[in-house]
């Protein structure tokens, strides 16, 4: 029963119950897109909340590393008929050497000024994506088939919802040993004080770029699954509106939180979902984005830990204000106020 | 000779508002510590505001001076309702809240004044001048002259009178300023204000060359960063320089390498710079204590 | 004038002062001592309205203070030149001078604060234009004390204003506070250099881990045996 207790053997028996879901139950192929598409957002959320939550690498450039796996995922298996997962693979892979060369930006950059680097990367990639037509066909776009795994082709939902699922449970088991082992606690370190961190003999260096590269990998990998599965991308995708929509997936399902990550990405597919229901909300245009807004702001200003850690939060809170009376006794309550 | 000089005109008037945008931000960076991702949002916003008085018959004047007032609303609402709260937040925290404003303000835009793109009239109409082949629209005069208009007195204020000097005390130790009787609160409040204000300014002189739609501000707002960046988040001049620069290199690489990949040349010249020289060309190191 | 009442103050958990009591009579020089880390600091904080007592009582000419923004306590008259000087080094040194005088309602008046400042401390006239962030650190300290002396207070508060210094300097700056409390400025001052602070002060409190712990006359702590040991003994 000890074996039920580990976080990874949880994730693969949840990856699991899920993926059976779509072939037991009914549901109708735009549901079913949804959910795929959660997939997808979950998978780009940990590794940019690798970056963000765990090394506290602010970037918002990262739509244009999912952009890049799409057109990767497009271009080899149309034009060079690369078999899907090798260029599965490979559209994760190139990115990873960008994001190698963003992080070694990173390196000379800290806070605002690398939020404002990786946004000017961010706007010059798409940029790119609209001028490169040989790569991009501009914007017209380009189309990618199903894919094809061992001569089976998979068109139905169902089935590219398992195999999203099975790719997301890898990457959720990589991204749960890596952040478990040193690297993560590296990571946590240079996140609270690279100077600290580097004291205590924290490479900044390695660890940036991994936080980076890691990050960039896996945006690839959902921007190749994004490609095979709504099979036409074109650049207007790739810009400022997505990054800031995975900022606001690991924002409120939970910094450095893997869990929180595709809570996120459940967020914010499904959101724009349940205001289609509600007739009022849903004659107010764009009413998903004022409302994912706020829900940033509201999460980061009063639960900074996320959706995700609600409830430890509150929980630590009430013990806290517990233990405060019983050691001040007649002092009064001390009043949170403390330089820093 | 003509080509090139037609180029640097461009570039002044576009740059001019560049520098407006810039030096808003930087006013909110140096008191406040935050950047305001926002900004170009809010600027579009107050745009759409002069746009809606102009559509209802007012004259152009009072069109501008109701973008103007409703930025000062708007500046002085977001700092009270969203940044003050968070004043003890870290910087990662605080990008964060600006940057879900970016998400708030582009939505109401969206839900209150919808998807189009709408002509907006210039300032100055007149006939054009033509200077020996130079083609110069009054109307760009008008735009670099009523911009460094308003910088020289923006820095007036900024060296020379009381409520400067707080404003620079404030940007380089908040506490001492405090205990020196200054009301960092209202500093706070005045530089959003200015800050927005400046915003909407670039919004509505460069509406008539973009339109006004959602998407308006992309370009200055994001060219505003580099102006910053060029210049410096360390003075109140560098950004000026900055904006002027950018504008004029971005129509010369526009014109002379290619028009096509103007974007990523320049934002290639961004990163370029803060790797080398991340404190800016006017090279004063600076941080602000957080 | 002044006057604390059992006052408790906090930083997060940490309990910082422990019912502080003390009072600071009109005209006088009164000095807190006290090791690093007792407290002296937040006294000086819970005066001006940085940090909020979480109770007792903090007065100035009978009306309470405790509640008020520490722009307000400055409106009233007491005004800090804090520890470590913190002068704007941004700024030249006028510019400082006259960020001091940013509540004064009086604007006429303040051209003479400059010129009674620069009679107290005539180096800072010559240095009036250079950024005060060049300047060493006595003239630094001068110039807290300077760009506090700009609001014209009623009290002022000076927190540790020798820290560092030669003695030389130290020297100065102590008669120069005894000048400006001769000119009718109330002065509270937090030292840790005893024999010269007592040498100049009409009263004394001592704080131990944000109590305190003695009190009396200059005169008459400066023979008490407990202070003379731990706070006079090294010198
Ligand atoms: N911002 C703060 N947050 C938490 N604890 C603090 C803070 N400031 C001071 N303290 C603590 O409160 C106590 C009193 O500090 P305070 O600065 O008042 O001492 P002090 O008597 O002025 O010492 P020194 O002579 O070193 O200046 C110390 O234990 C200190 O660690
Ligand atoms: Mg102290």
């Amino acid at each position: 029963m000890n074996l039920l207790k580990n976080k990874a053997v949880q994730y693969t028996i949840l990856a699991f119950v899920v993926a059976l879901i779509p072939l037991l139950l009914d549901i109708n192929r735009s549901t079913l897109t949804l959910w795929n598409m959660v997939i997808i957002y979950a998978i780009i959320a940990i590794g940019f909340n690798i970056l963000l939550g765990y090394a506290g690498q602010i970037s918002l450039g990262h739509a244009a590393f999912m952009g890049l796996g799409a057109y990767i995922a497009a271009n080899l298996t149309g034009n060079l008929e690369l078999p899907f997962l090798l260029s599965l693979v490979l559209s994760g892979l190139i990115p990873m050497v960008i994001g190698l060369i963003l992080g070694l930006v990173a390196l000379r950059l800290e806070g605002h000024y690398l939020a404002i680097a990786t946004l000017g990367f961010g706007v010059a990639i798409q940029q790119v994506f609209k001028e490169w037509t040989a790569f991009t066909n501009g914007f017209s776009g380009v189309r990618a088939d199903n894919p094809v795994i061992f001569g089976l082709e998979i068109s139905e939902r169902e089935h590219y919802f398992i195999l999203g699922m099975i790719i997301l449970l890898l990457l959720v088991l990589f991204a749960h040993y890596l952040l478990k082992s040193k690297t993560g606690r590296a990571l946590l370190a240079m996140r609270d004080s690279e100077h600290a961190a580097q004291a205590m003999g924290v490479s900044l260096f390695k660890y940036k770029l991994i936080a980076f590269a890691a990050s960039a990998f896996y945006a690839g990998i959902a921007g190749g699954l994004f490609m095979h599965l709504i099979r036409f991308t074109e650049p207007n995708a790739w810009g400022i509106t997505l990054s800031l929509n995975l900022l606001a997936m690991v924002v409120i399902g939970g910094l450095a939180t893997i869990g929180g990550s595709i809570i996120g990405a459940g967020f914010i597919v499904m959101v724009p979902e349940f205001i289609k229901d509600i007739e009022f909300l849903a004659s107010i245009k764009s009413f998903a984005t004022i409302f994912t807004g706020f829900a940033m702001i509201f999460v980061i200003m009063f639960f900074p830990h996320g959706i995700a850690r609600i409830g430890t939060q509150i929980k630590i809170a009430l013990l806290n204000r517990r233990n405060s009376r019983v050691d001040k006794g007649k002092g009064g309550a001390p009043n949170g106020r403390s330089k820093g | 000779m003509v080509a090139f000089l037609q180029n640097i005109i461009a570039g002044l008037e576009t740059g001019s508002l560049y520098a407006l945008a810039a030096l808003g931000l930087v006013l909110i960076f140096r008191t406040s510590g935050v950047i305001n991702f926002a900004q170009g949002e809010m600027a579009m916003f107050s745009s759409f505001i002069a746009l809606t008085l102009f559509q209802h018959n007012m004259p152009y004047p009072v069109a501008f001076i109701g973008a103007i007032l409703f930025a000062v609303a708007l500046g002085y609402i977001v700092e009270r309702v969203f940044i003050r709260p968070a004043s003890k937040a870290n910087l990662v925290s605080k990008m964060i809240i600006t940057l879900g404003l970016i998400m708030i303000f582009s939505g109401l835009a969206t839900a209150i004044f919808g998807t189009d793109s709408y002509f907006f009239r210039k300032a100055i109409t007149a006939d054009n001048l033509n200077a020996g082949g130079v083609i110069i629209q009054p109307n760009a005069l008008f735009i670099i002259a009523i911009t460094l208009l308003i910088m020289g007195i923006l820095f007036y204020i900024i060296k020379k009178t009381m409520v400067g000097i707080a404003i620079r005390a404030t940007a380089q130790n908040e506490k001492t300023a405090k205990l020196m009787g200054i009301s960092v609160s209202k500093i706070y409040s005045m530089s959003w204000i200015i800050a927005t204000v400046l915003g909407a300014i670039a919004g509505v002189l460069i509406a008539p060359t973009t339109n006004i739609s959602t998407a308006m501000m992309m370009d200055v707002h994001l060219k505003s960063f580099i102006a910053a960046v060029l210049g410096g988040f360390g003075s109140f001049i560098g950004p000026v320089f900055g904006g002027f620069s950018i504008g004029v290199f971005d129509n010369l690489v526009g014109y002379y390498i290619s028009l096509k990949w103007k974007t990523v040349i320049v934002y290639g010249l961004l990163i370029l710079i803060l790797i080398f020289k991340p404190t800016g060309l006017f090279g004063k190191s600076y941080r602000k204590k957080v | 004038m002044l006057n604390l009442e059992g006052v408790h103050a906090y930083y997060g958990y940490i309990h910082a002062l422990k019912g502080v009591s003390l009072k600071v009579e009109e005209g006088s020089i009164v000095t807190l001592l006290g090791a690093n880390g007792a407290g002296k600091t937040t006294i000086l904080k819970v005066i001006s309205g940085v940090l909020k007592a979480s109770s007792g009582s903090v007065t100035f000419l009978d009306h309470d203070i405790s509640k008020l923004a520490p722009e307000k306590v400055v409106s009233e008259g007491i005004v800090q030149a804090p520890e470590g000087r913190q002068i704007f080094p941004e700024l030249t040194v006028i510019e400082n001078l006259q960020v001091g005088a940013y509540t004064r309602r009086d604007k006429k008046n303040i051209k003479s604060s400059y010129q009674i400042v620069f009679d107290y401390f005539p180096i800072l006239k010559e240095r009036q234009d250079q950024l005060a962030g060049t300047l060493s650190g006595g003239e630094q300290q001068m110039l807290a004390i300077g760009r506090a002396l700009m609001a014209k207070p009623k009290v002022l508060l000076l927190d540790e204003p020798s820290l560092g210094l030669a003695p030389l300097i130290v020297k100065d700056i102590f008669k120069i506070i005894q000048e400006i409390n001769a000119q009718g400025t109330t002065v509270f001052l937090v030292e840790q250099n005893a024999n010269q602070a007592l040498a100049i002060s009409d009263y004394a409190y001592v704080l131990e881990t944000g109590k305190i712990t003695v009190e009396g006359k200059a005169s008459e702590i400066k023979e008490d045996p407990k202070v003379l040991q731990a706070y006079l003994g090294g010198h």
